[in-house]
C-alpha cells in the first residue's frame, strides 16, 4: 500500500504541474510563450509545494488574475526552494524571449530570475544543504559554483553585443539597436542591482568595458583606413557619427570619453593640416563628439578625470571657431582657458575676440570731429572712449601678449588722442 | 542555453556518478536508438568531470521524487494499473477465494440460529 500511495503522490504532483505551470508561463510571458513538456515536468516539485500550502496556492491563483506587477508580492512568500525553481524557469523563458526579440519582456524575466537567485542564495542553509547533498569528492563553495556559471553566461553576451553593434564585422551603419540596447541594459542591471555574489557584477562591468574599448579600436581601424585627402566629406564624418550612435547605446565611461577626445583632436588637426577642415566636415564631427567631451569636462570638474585639460581646450578651439556669434566664441575660449589656464590657442583666439571691442570703440572715436572737442560733453565722451579703448587693449594684451595687432592698436589710440588734443592724464 | 541533463532525464541532482551510471544503464536497456544516444550524451556530460556534475546539479530543478522522467500518462498508468488488476482479479469473489482467505469476513447466520 505504501508503494501505491507513493505512485499516487507522484501522479498528483504531475497533474498539479500540468495544471499550473502552463498558466504560470502564459501569465509571466504575456501569452508569448507556451510551457514545454520539460518546463512542466521539471516543475513538479514546485507544484507539490503549492499543493501542500493552501495559502501559497491561493496567492498564486490571485497573482494569475493580476498583472505582472503582482510577481514581487508572490515571490516574497516563497521559500528558497521555490525561488530556485523560479530562477531556473524564468531564466529559460527569458532566453526564449530574447530569441523571439521580445527584449523588454526578456529583460523583465531576467530580472525576476536574478531576484529569485538572490532569494535562493539568501538562505545559506538551503545552499549548504544542497551542496552537502551532492556527494562530491572535492569541496565546493556555493558562491564560486554559482558565480562561475553566471559569469560565463554573461561573457557570452559580449559576443552578442559586439555583433549587434557591428563590431565583429567592423562595418559601421548596421547596428541592431534593440538587441544591443537589451544586452547593455541586462549587463548594467547585473552591475547595478546588488546581486549577493560580487563576481557576476564584476564580470558584467568588464564585459561592457571591453565592448566600449572595442568601439574605440574599431573607430581607429576606420580612421586608419581613410585617405583623408581623397575621401568624401561623408566618408570623413561617418566613423564619428557611427561612434556616437554606438556610445549612445553602450554608454561612455570616462576612459572612453578620454579616448574619443584624444582621437578626435588628433583627427581635427590632421584635417587642418591637409586643408580638409571645411565646416561641412568639422561640424558633424564636433556634433557627434561633443556630448562625450562635455561629460569628460564635467568629470574633470568633479576631479574624477585629470590630465586632459589641454586636449579639451584644443577641442574647444575647434568648437569656438565654428560659432558665428562673437559672444558664443568668447564664452567657449574663456571656458577653454578656465579648464586649461595658459592654453595658447584659446588665449590667442580670445585676444582677437577682445580686439573686436577695441576696434568698435575706435570706430566711435573716429566719428568725433576734432573741432567738436571744444564742446565739453564731446570732450568728456572722447575721453571716456579713449579710456575704454586703452582698457580693452590692456585686456587683449593680458589675454595674449603676443597678439600682433596690439602695437598698431596702441598707435591708433595715440593718434586719436593727439588728433583730439587730449592728454593721457585727462582720461583719469 | 542547453537544457540541464538532470532535468532532461528527470534525475535527482543528488545522485553521485556511480548511481547516475546505474540508473542510465537500466534505462538504456529499454531505450530506442535515439534515446540511447541521448542517454550516452547526458551520461558523458554528468560523469566525465565532477565539477561539471556539481555545476549541473546546482542548476537543476529540485526533485520531489525519482519519477520525474516519467510523463503524466506513464505515471497514471502505473498508479492505476494495480487498482485495475485488483478489481479484476481480487474483487470478484468465488467460493475458492473464501476457502483460501476471504476478503470480507461476514458471519453468515447459521441454520440452527434461524427461527
Amino acid at each position: 500500500m505504501r508503494l501505491l500511495s507513493e505512485q499516487l503522490a507522484a501522479l498528483r504532483r504531475a497533474l498539479a504541474a500540468d495544471q499550473r505551470v502552463p498558466r504560470l508561463v502564459d501569465w509571466a510571458t504575456g501569452g508569448q510563450l507556451r510551457a514545454t513538456a520539460l518546463d512542466v515536468r521539471s516543475m513538479r516539485d514546485w507544484a507539490a509545494r503549492l499543493l501542500d500550502d493552501a495559502e501559497l496556492s491561493s496567492a498564486f491563483e490571485s497573482m494569475l488574475l493580476a498583472d505582472v506587477g503582482a510577481w514581487t508580492r508572490f515571490s516574497e512568500k516563497c521559500s528558497a526552494r521555490m525561488a530556485h525553481h523560479h530562477a531556473l524557469l524564468f531564466g529559460r523563458l527569458a532566453t526564449r524571449l530574447e530569441e523571439a526579440h521580445a527584449f523588454e519582456d526578456a529583460l523583465r524575466l531576467h530580472r525576476w530570475s536574478r531576484q529569485a537567485w538572490s532569494g535562493t542564495l539568501a538562505d545559506p542553509t538551503y545552499t549548504q544543504n544542497l551542496l552537502a547533498s551532492l556527494k562530491t569528492e572535492s569541496s565546493y563553495e556555493a558562491a564560486s559554483v554559482f558565480g562561475g556559471v553566471f559569469s560565463s553566461q554573461l561573457t557570452s553576451y559580449e559576443g552578442q553585443l559586439k555583433q549587434a553593434l557591428a563590431l565583429e564585422t567592423c562595418s559601421s551603419g548596421a547596428i541592431a539597436t534593440d538587441h544591443a540596447t537589451f544586452v547593455t541594459r541586462l549587463l548594467d542591471e547585473w552591475d547595478q542591482e546588488g546581486f549577493p555574489l560580487a563576481q557576476p557584477a564584476e564580470n558584467a562591468r568588464q564585459t561592457l568595458s571591453s565592448v566600449r574599448h572595442t568601439c574605440l579600436d574599431v573607430l581607429g581601424d576606420h580612421l586608419d583606413a581613410l585617405d583623408v585627402v581623397e575621401a568624401s566629406d561623408e566618408a570623413l564624418t561617418e566613423p564619428w557619427t557611427w561612434l556616437h550612435e554606438v556610445l549612445e547605446i553602450v554608454g561612455a565611461s570616462t576612459a572612453i570619453a578620454a579616448g574619443c577626445l584624444t582621437r578626435v583632436v588628433d583627427f581635427l588637426w590632421h584635417l587642418r593640416k591637409l586643408e580638409r577642415d571645411d565646416a561641412s566636415v568639422v561640424r558633424p564631427i564636433l556634433d557627434a563628439t561633443r556630448p562625450h567631451v562635455t561629460t569628460l569636462t564635467n568629470d574633470l570638474q568633479d576631479d574624477t578625470a585629470f590630465g586632459l585639460q589641454g586636449r579639451i581646450a584644443d577641442y574647444l578651439v575647434f568648437v569656438g571657431e565654428r560659432e558665428e556669434e562673437s559672444r558664443e566664441r568668447r564664452a567657449i575660449f574663456e571656458h577653454g582657458l578656465q579648464i586649461c589656464p595658459g592654453h595658447r590657442n584659446s588665449a590667442k583666439l580670445l585676444s582677437y575676440e577682445y580686439l573686436r571691442d577695441v576696434e568698435s570703440t575706435l570706430v566711435q572715436l573716429t566719428m568725433i570731429p576734432r573741432t567738436a572737442t571744444r564742446l565739453a560733453p564731446v570732450t568728456s565722451r572722447a575721453r571716456t572712449l579713449l579710456k575704454k579703448a586703452s582698457v580693452e587693449l590692456d585686456r587683449v594684451e593680458e589675454a595674449f601678449a603676443f597678439n600682433e595687432e596690439i602695437p598698431d592698436m596702441r598707435a591708433t589710440i595715440e593718434e586719436h588722442r593727439e588728433r583730439l588734443n587730449l592728454e593721457e592724464s585727462d582720461e583719469r | 542555453m542547453n537544457d540541464n541533463p538532470f532535468d532532461v532525464l528527470g534525475l535527482s541532482p543528488q545522485l553521485d556518478t556511480r548511481s547516475i551510471t546505474t540508473v542510465l544503464q537500466r534505462r538504456a536497456e529499454t531505450a530506442t536508438g535515439d534515446e540511447r544516444e541521448a542517454l550516452q550524451k547526458a551520461w558523458r556530460a554528468l560523469t566525465m568531470k565532477e565539477q561539471e556534475r556539481v555545476r549541473h546539479a546546482f542548476f537543476a530543478h529540485p526533485k520531489a521524487s525519482d519519477d520525474d522522467h516519467m510523463s503524466t500518462r506513464e505515471l497514471r498508468e502505473r498508479a492505476v494499473a494495480p487498482l485495475v488488476r485488483l478489481r479484476k482479479r481480487d474483487l470478484v469473489t468465488t467460493p475458492e477465494d473464501h476457502q483460501k482467505e476471504p476478503l470480507l469476513r461476514v458471519d453468515l447466520p447459521k441454520t440452527s440460529d434461524t427461527p
